[in-house]
């Protein structure tokens, strides 16, 4: 028994022990931010708030992105969700094959098929050109649909009595079994497109709508202090909705098959 | 002759609308628009439009930055994605069990997957400054999808009936038998899925890669398929991007099928 419990205290040290090292990126950065040449100074941010414009437009680009396009996603997903769980249709196990070979598709497939549909559309170098296509998430829609497989249905059923509205079910019956669900998918998509690298980097020409993420890979046309302190506030937006929906996040997400 | 549909078909109908807009979104910006690129991957040029047949496939599989592209996704999903899982299977088993009482550990390990890897990439140059292989981009995989490996194997722990273990323990079983022979099997769609999920992410490292590098060029050994991607963006080479995406589509497909079937055979 003894013997035992010392195997748990040890486990439980080297876990802590490789949690903590896992904390070090975020924390160096922290820390970072506020030294300059080995002593503290709050220069970094100054010069980042009155002498660094582009990151003012940077950042609200990313915040445009980053919201319009969790909550359409969310709002065209819980829907498909829906009607995949609910609907009855010939080749609706093919079409969900499809989804889910989409949602495992890498951005490097998708991103010549994408930039044709923008351009044929004529989205390119527009805001448009970044959100439109991140509206339409395979993985928002496998994901809800999952855990809508493990929920009540009889509430359907007994609701369908009162209307013939599938929005209105959607709103009063599915929406509230799926809240921890949807809170989990909004904050992975969310911090999917705060982090958007490539499509600014292709779809847009100019300056005027990139977002925060290319500030850090074009750093040598920014001056070398305002780096870190950009970085921890590019960080803080994620962390304060980690704080806020940490426990949705861990139970909302399932992946059964 | 117009036929009246019944109550239920109606109601049928507007279930099924409720798919349009994403099936729509999804034809418009994916489906369609690769049906395209299949042609473009056919024809010599937009001009005049020649069928080639799989020619500029031919020159894409012998062109050497697509076969080192390729080279290092293999490597990372033969050497990352067995320690991911290995780490990941662990740590969930781990606090789900024996340090249940610590399960609040799992948090350390699930917020880096929402940490925007731009942020902490400073650190991480100052860290690997001195290395001279794909190291630090590894740590990079492991760091970010660590989280979401933990999430989603600890949710399909958590499903499983006490009761089970209870019976099991009865008949003298021992922690380690317990979970290779109850745990894992009941586990099993889960992890197959979870891998699956972490071998499509192995595709996503370009942007550590692009933003470890800066702009300037990668060493080989962290040359990932974006950069070859890039380069014939910038070029117009439509016809070499078209070949090299459908190929790894392919890949993509035969890995995502295996891995469904086999899910499915270990569901029944």
């Amino acid at each position: 028994m003894m013997k035992k419990r010392i195997a748990v205290w040890i486990l439980f040290g080297a876990i802590l022990l490789a949690g903590l090292v896992y904390l070090v990126p975020v924390v160096l950065t922290v820390i970072g931010s506020f030294l300059l040449n080995g002593k503290v100074s709050g220069v970094g941010y100054r010069t980042l708030f009155f002498h660094c414009f582009p990151f003012y437009r940077m950042f609200w680009n990313s915040v445009l992105y980053a919201f319009s396009v969790t909550v359409g996603a969310v709002l065209i997903a819980i829907p498909a969700a829906y009607g995949f769980r609910f609907a009855k249709f010939p080749g609706k196990n093919v079409l969900y094959v499809i989804y889910i070979i989409l949602m495992m598709m890498p951005l490097q497939v998708m991103i010549l098929p994408n930039y044709i549909g923008l351009r044929d559309l004529k989205l390119l170098n527009t805001p448009f050109a970044i959100i439109v296509p991140l509206l339409f998430s395979p993985l928002a829609v496998v994901v809800l649909h999952q855990y809508l497989r493990e929920c009540d249905v009889a509430v359907v059923e007994a609701a369908r009595l009162e209307t013939n509205s599938c929005l209105k079910v959607i709103w009063h019956c599915i929406v509230p079994q799926l809240k921890v669900c949807i809170f989990a998918v909004g904050l992975l998509i969310f911090a999917e497109t705060w982090n958007l690298v490539e499509q600014p980097l292709l779809y847009l020409n100019e300056d005027k709508w990139r977002n925060l993420s290319l500030l850090f890979s074009e750093s040598e046309r920014y001056e070398a202090e305002v780096l870190l302190p950009a970085a921890v506030l590019f960080m803080v937006p994620v962390l304060l909705w980690y704080l806020l929906f940490r426990d949705e996040l861990k139970k909302g997400l399932r992946l059964n098959g | 002759m117009k036929k009246k549909l019944s109550h239920g078909t109606k109601w049928n109908l507007r279930c099924l609308f409720c798919i349009v807009p994403s099936f729509l979104g999804c034809a418009l910006f994916f489906l369609i628009p690769y049906i395209r690129v299949l042609y473009y991957s056919v024809i010599n040029n937009q001009f005049q439009k020649k069928f080639v047949g799989p020619e500029n496939y031919v020159e894409v599989m012998e062109n050497e930055f697509f076969q080192l592209a390729m080279k290092n996704s293999l490597l990372l999903i033969g050497i990352g994605v067995p320690v991911l899982m290995g780490l990941s299977l662990t740590l969930s088993f781990l606090l789900s069990f024996s340090l249940r009482r610590f399960s609040f550990l799992r948090d350390f390990f699930i917020f880096p997957m929402l940490v925007p890897t731009a942020a902490v990439v400073i650190v991480w140059r100052e860290f690997f400054a001195t290395s001279e292989t794909a190291l630090p981009i590894y740590a990079l995989f492991v760091w970010k999808n660590l989280g979401l490996c933990i999430i989603l194997l600890t949710a399909a722990l958590t499903t499983i009936d006490e009761a089970v273990y209870e019976a099991a323990r009865l008949d003298g079983a021992k922690p380690l038998r317990l979970h290779l022979q109850i745990s894992i099997p009941l586990i099993a769609p889960t992890i197959l899925f979870t891998l699956l999920l972490a071998i499509m992410n192995t595709f996503k490292i370009f942007k550590e890669s692009f933003l470890f590098y800066g702009s300037k060029y990668p060493p080989n050994h962290s040359y990932t398929l974006q950069y070859y991607m890039n380069n014939n963006f910038q070029k117009f080479d439509y016809q070499s991007l078209a070949s090299a995406s459908v190929l790894t589509s392919l890949l993509v497909l035969v890995i995502v099928l295996v891995g469904l079937s086999m899910q499915r055979r270990v569901q029944s």
